[in-house]
Order: structure tokens, then sequence, then C-alpha cells
């Protein structure tokens, strides 16, 4: 950088016509000397930033070793309701360069209260909305979109190529018998499940920890979803968060090496 | 008996199987699964299941809500 050059001149000279400039963080209107070192980023509204543009923001943020694990990652979403859609908004967020979302259902009113879908979806395949709700936030992630009815039959096959798998569920049944088939037919490859999560009891009770040979469970273990005791965003987003930071922790290997915790 | 039960250990008696040992820790069935000693063993299992001692033992029984 020549010594001397302003805010002003780096727009001029890199991206004329930019709206908004930001210096280490800070929005600047006014023009000011720039500094060896400095992280000078320059926005023109509506434009959509390049791959590579987005890509260096996330390693800045995440840093390399991050990046380059989760950019290779392949993660299954085993339902794309309250926790399966948060999941999956914090693992695009994250740059998890592949997503796998399957589902069966469509978005109703009664989701809105805690999933991540929006009022204009309604009657949406979740899969499809969902899908469209990630390429707003990363249009550069894989996601496949499989409206397919999950059973203990079919899970095998479908999430057979995945790194890890984020079981997220409603139904306890359906919990049982994916951690049932992931263990019998898919045992290298990591389950994160989900039981316990309704109401609004302490945010506290709601823990990681691993209870089977590569499952780990979130939760508090026993505050089922039932009348008079409904499902929250608060709750049931401290738990998908819990998730998709197992998730994370797995692909960066950090969750296996402390055994029990993730 | 001593059994590692969900990372600790506990002595169980009268318990010969793993059907045995559910119904004396009075756990509900419902959404239930059990590793024994590192395998899953679903529902049909637990009574050819045989307790020995120094097994180890995970229960997670599941409940609704996503």
């Amino acid at each position: 950088m020549a010594a001397g050059t302003t805010l002003f001149a780096l727009r001029d000279a890199r991206k004329p016509g930019a709206d908004v400039l930001i210096l280490n963080g800070y929005p600047f209107a006014e023009d000011v000397p720039l500094s060896e070192g400095d992280e000078v980023v320059l926005i023109r509204r509506g434009e959509k930033p390049s791959e590579e543009e987005l890509r260096a923001q996330m390693v800045s943020r995440h840093g390399p070793g991050v990046h380059a694990q989760v950019e290779k990652a392949f993660v299954g979403i085993a339902g794309c309701g309250g926790l399966g859609s948060a999941v999956a908004v914090a693992l695009a967020r994250t740059g998890v360069g592949h997503l796998l979302l399957v589902d069966f259902d469509v978005v109703e009113p009664s989701n809105l209260n805690r999933q991540q879908f929006f009022i204009d979806q309604l009657g949406e395949l979740k899969v499809e909305a969902l899908k469209a709700n990630l390429a707003r936030i990363n249009p550069y992630i894989r996601v496949e979109a499989l409206n397919r009815c999950l059973t203990l039959e079919n899970i095998p096959e479908t999430f057979a190529a995945c790194d890890v798998v984020a079981e997220c569920f409603d139904r306890a049944d359906m919990k049982r018998d994916i951690a049932i088939a992931m263990r019998q037919s898919l045992p290298d490859t990591p389950l994160v499940t989900a039981s316990g999560l309704a109401g609004f009891g302490p945010s506290n009770t709601i823990r990681t920890r691993r209870v089977f040979r590569n499952v780990w469970l979130v939760g508090d273990g026993e505050t089922a979803a039932r009348p008079g005791r409904g499902l929250l965003a608060p709750r049931v987003g401290i738990a998908a968060s819990h998730q998709a930071n197992a998730v994370l922790r797995l692909l960066l290997g950090e969750a296996q090496k402390d055994g029990e915790e993730a | 008996m001593k059994l590692q039960l969900n990372g600790e250990t506990q002595e169980v008696n009268d318990a010969a199987t793993l059907d045995e040992l559910v119904t004396r820790l009075g756990i509900e069935r419902q959404h239930l699964v059990i590793e024994h000693n590192g395998a899953i063993r679903t529902a049909e299992e637990w009574s050819a299941a045989a307790l020995q001692d120094g097994d180890v033992v995970e229960m997670v029984r599941f409940v609704g809500g996503g």
C-alpha cells in the first residue's frame, strides 16, 4: 500500500461507487488515512459478494484451519423443524460445504413460533423452504433438499456418505430408531441427537454428552413436549446450538478428544 | 454384581439379563435404547442379553420434541 493512501482513495481505486466503507470493523462516512495492517471492506448495496470475497471474510473470522476443515465437510440433518432448521442455519453460517436436509413435512403456521421459516413460506415443503433460506445466507455452499420420510430401513442409505449426522426429529420413536440404525449400519459416522428440550425450564439443564460409542446427546434428557408444555424458540434454539456446536467440534476432531463432553 | 451403569459403578442384584435390569430399575421401556458392552441391543434382545460382573451398560430413553 502506498504511503498516505486514504479510505476514499482506496474505494475509488478498488470499488468506485461503494456505498458502505468499513475500516477495522467500523463503518466510516468520512475520509480517513489508512495504515499498514488495516482491514477494509467495501460494500455496494444490493451487490452479492463473490465466492472468494465471502470465503475470505469467513476465513478471517473463523481462522484458516477451521474453514479448511468445514468447507470440505458433509453433514446430514434428519428433520427440518425447530432443531433441524436452526442447526442448518448455524452450519451454513459456519461455512460447512455440503448439507443434506431431509424432511417430509410442509411449513405450517404452528411452526413459526420456533422454526427458521417465514410467513410467506407457509405450505412449502420444509426442505425446499430451508434450502432457499440457506441460499440467502451463503449461496456458495452445496445444499441437497430431500423430501423423504425417514425410517429404520432407509436411514443408512440416506446418510451413508455423511461425515456427521444431526438427529433433529420431533418424535421420540424416530429418535430411538435413528440411534439404532446409525449404530448398527453406520457405526463410524458420529450422530448428534437431542432429547429433552421442551418448555421454559432453566437453560443450563441442557447439556451435551456422549452416551454411546459415536453418539452424542443434547438436552436435559427428560422434558418431553406434551399438551401444556410446548416447544418454545429459546430452549429449542439452545438445544439446536448445542447440536450445531457438537457437529462443528466433531468435524474439527475436538469432541472425540474429550470423550464424554462435546 | 457390580455394573458400570450410565457411567457410574452400581451394585445390582436380582438381574440376570438386560430385561430384568430394566424392570429392577423401574425404567420406562418406551423409546429406550441400551448399549451393552459397546453394542446396541434392541428391545427384542434384552431378555437374552445376560449380565456379568463388570459389564458396561448405557441407557437412553428418548423423549419427544424438536
